[in-house]
């Protein structure tokens, strides 16, 4: 368990101790200290006192006034919010993942087949068109702070002038802590059923992921769903996540409609990554059987100790099977595409900036061979669409789209002059 | 704002609703039981005092937000105490008694209590307060990612304060 979690367990602890011993509220007790005028059992500082309640009621007032009108408002923090409350809410059902040969039913990841999986990933044509929606983690308010945005009008006919870009959420909060340590997140974002799940913080030690309706903006859930990084799921609504040692996978929903982030398994052996490995990136194959990932030695700093391994889940006593790129081209954000080869970036680094590579290319996962196809592009991120026909990109400070059928570029089409990061179809 | 008709009945219908969330509060933050009725009952004669309350949907907030500084304060009180009192064999545990003793809540509270202010007021009205994350932004007049980048590094903070309780 990470130190993060060892303290939330601590706190919550203490919360529910707090709740044992609590006293049952004695208004008798209270009434006669009101009837004799007795002055307070705890006096502070005359001026701190009588001045904080009316100092907590106008930022109340403030505060309320903002929500209540739905609008924006400046946070103290001087970041503009949008806060509604997270309301609750589920999705048509998801399969859980079993070790047999069944396999997934593929879809857009925009809606979930309801009576479970029956038949294998659609197939793909040259002709299908680029979806037109993508979701960021750009900064597009100014703040300095990133914001989750959704694009729409992707590989219009106008090219980039057709974009238009919709702050979700602002304020996504970046890691407080240096760079070099935990990085700059937030980090990844993947989507499913019409909501995104956004990796907000904080690599490489500890990751929460939080979920927001694409739609309206709004958070769901308690808050972190999970404490993890590198948020992917499958056509099915799997959602695949890294605990920094392991990899672990939930369905999102379970057969009764019920949330199932708390109940993930680990894909694997408990402990996987040893030593200061840790995983980089997770893409799942379009039909939902195969789990790729990519890690990278901690200490390492250079591409001759990253790896990329697949999980089979219908070969689960196989294991990871992959390549290491020891002493040649290093491997990072893999991405499958339509016929189930494996895209990934290449020669990453880390740097303050998160991890990031300087390639694409197709990896051959028997032989280690790369297929080179774009060279001398930044990539910090990629993504494919559930059925792997399109991939997405952000490398040089743009989003780049791609392809899946043969790599080929489709030029860039959407571009950020500040913080990017996390691109999800 | 409101004015209550009539102050003591209006004071029991928010004693009866909000009191037993607020000892639970009062409880975590102060580490014990037995100063914690007297910080709840604090923060409602302070309420009864005023001449105008906060409107019904912000007594909560408002009365979170007193017994949080009342135990802060009270936090604050025993330290200077302690830092002034000369410690006889018979008076303050040591501090291997303390650490010993395994005087689990009261460390938990006493370390919370040292956070900075807004990592203090985010944990305790996240953990002990029962508040969703956007709740606690809105309580407090933040960005919501503001307030899990408070809870962050609260939680880093105490995990070298907290290490052997992990």
């Amino acid at each position: 368990m990470t130190r993060d979690h060892e303290i939330d367990r601590v706190l919550r602890d203490h919360a529910e101790a707090a709740e044992a011993a609590a006293p049952a509220p004695s208004w008798d007790r209270l009434e006669g200290r009101l009837a004799e005028g007795a002055p307070l059992a705890l006096a502070g500082e005359h001026q701190r006192r009588d001045r904080r309640p009316l100092l907590v009621a106008a930022a109340v007032v403030l505060v309320v006034g903002g929500v209540v009108g739905g609008i924006w408002r400046q946070g103290d923090d001087g970041a503009p919010v949008h806060t509604r409350p997270a309301e609750e809410g589920t999705t048509t059902t998801a399969p859980m993942p079993t070790t047999s040969a069944a396999p997934t039913s593929g879809t857009e990841g925009t809606t979930a087949d309801p009576d479970g999986p029956s038949t294998t990933a659609p197939p793909t044509s040259a002709d299908d068109p680029m979806p037109a929606t993508v979701l960021v983690l750009r900064d597009d308010d100014g703040d300095g702070v990133a914001d989750l945005v959704r694009l729409d009008g992707i590989g219009g006919p106008q090219g980039i002038e057709g974009v238009t870009a919709t702050v979700l959420v602002a304020g996504m909060p970046p890691d407080p802590e240096a760079p070099g340590v935990g990085g700059q997140g937030p980090y990844a974002v993947d989507v499913f059923d019409g909501r995104a799940y956004v990796e907000t913080c904080c690599e490489p030690a500890v990751g929460q992921i939080e979920g927001f309706d694409i739609a309206s903006g709004d958070q769901f859930g308690d808050g972190t769903l999970v404490f993890g990084t590198r948020p992917a799921i499958s056509a099915s609504g799997v959602l695949a996540y890294s605990t920094l040692n392991e990899v672990r996978i939930v369905p999102l929903v379970g057969p009764g409609g019920e949330p199932m982030v708390g109940a993930s398994q680990s894909l694997g052996p408990s402990v996987e990554i040893e030593g200061t490995r840790y995983v980089t990136d997770l893409a799942w194959s379009p039909d939902g059987r195969r789990l790729a990932r990519s890690t990278l030695d901690y200490e390492g700093l250079g591409s001759s100790r990253s790896r990329v391994e697949v999980f089979d889940l219908d070969r689960p006593d196989d294991g990871w099977q992959g390549v290491t790129a020891d002493g040649g081209r290093g491997l990072a954000h893999p991405a499958f595409l339509a016929d189930g080869r494996l895209a990934v970036g290449t020669d990453p680094t880390f740097n303050a900036g998160g991890i990031t590579s300087h390639g694409l290319a197709v990896v051959d996962l028997d032989s280690g061979d790369l297929s080179p196809r774009q060279g001398l592009l930044e990539i910090v991120d990629l993504d494919a669409t559930v059925d792997g026909r399109w991939i997405i990109a952000i490398a040089d400070g743009a989003l780049r789209a791609y392809s899946g059928l043969d790599l080929e570029d489709q030029g860039t089409v959407a571009t950020s002059d500040g913080y990017l990061s996390g691109a999800g179809w | 704002m409101t004015t209550p008709t009539s102050g003591v009945e209006a004071l029991r219908r928010a004693y009866d609703e909000h009191a037993p969330g607020l000892l639970r509060m009062a409880v975590a933050l102060g580490g014990d039981r037995a100063g914690a009725e007297d910080l709840v009952h604090d923060a409602f004669l302070r309420l009864h005092r005023q001449d105008r309350w906060p409107d019904d949907d912000k007594l909560g907030p408002y009365l979170r937000r007193t017994v949080a500084n009342l135990a802060y304060d009270r936090h604050r009180r025993a330290t200077v105490g302690r830092r002034l009192r000369p410690v006889s064999g018979g008076d303050a545990p040591s501090a291997e008694a303390e650490a010993e003793g395994g005087d689990r809540s009261r460390r938990v509270a006493a370390a919370i209590a040292a956070l900075p202010d807004r990592q203090r007021d985010c944990v305790a009205l996240h953990y002990f307060g029962g508040l969703t994350d956007a709740a606690v932004a809105a309580e407090l007049g933040l960005a919501v990612g503001s307030v899990k980048t408070h809870l962050h590094r609260a939680r880093a903070a105490l995990a070298l304060t907290l290490e052997d309780l992990r």
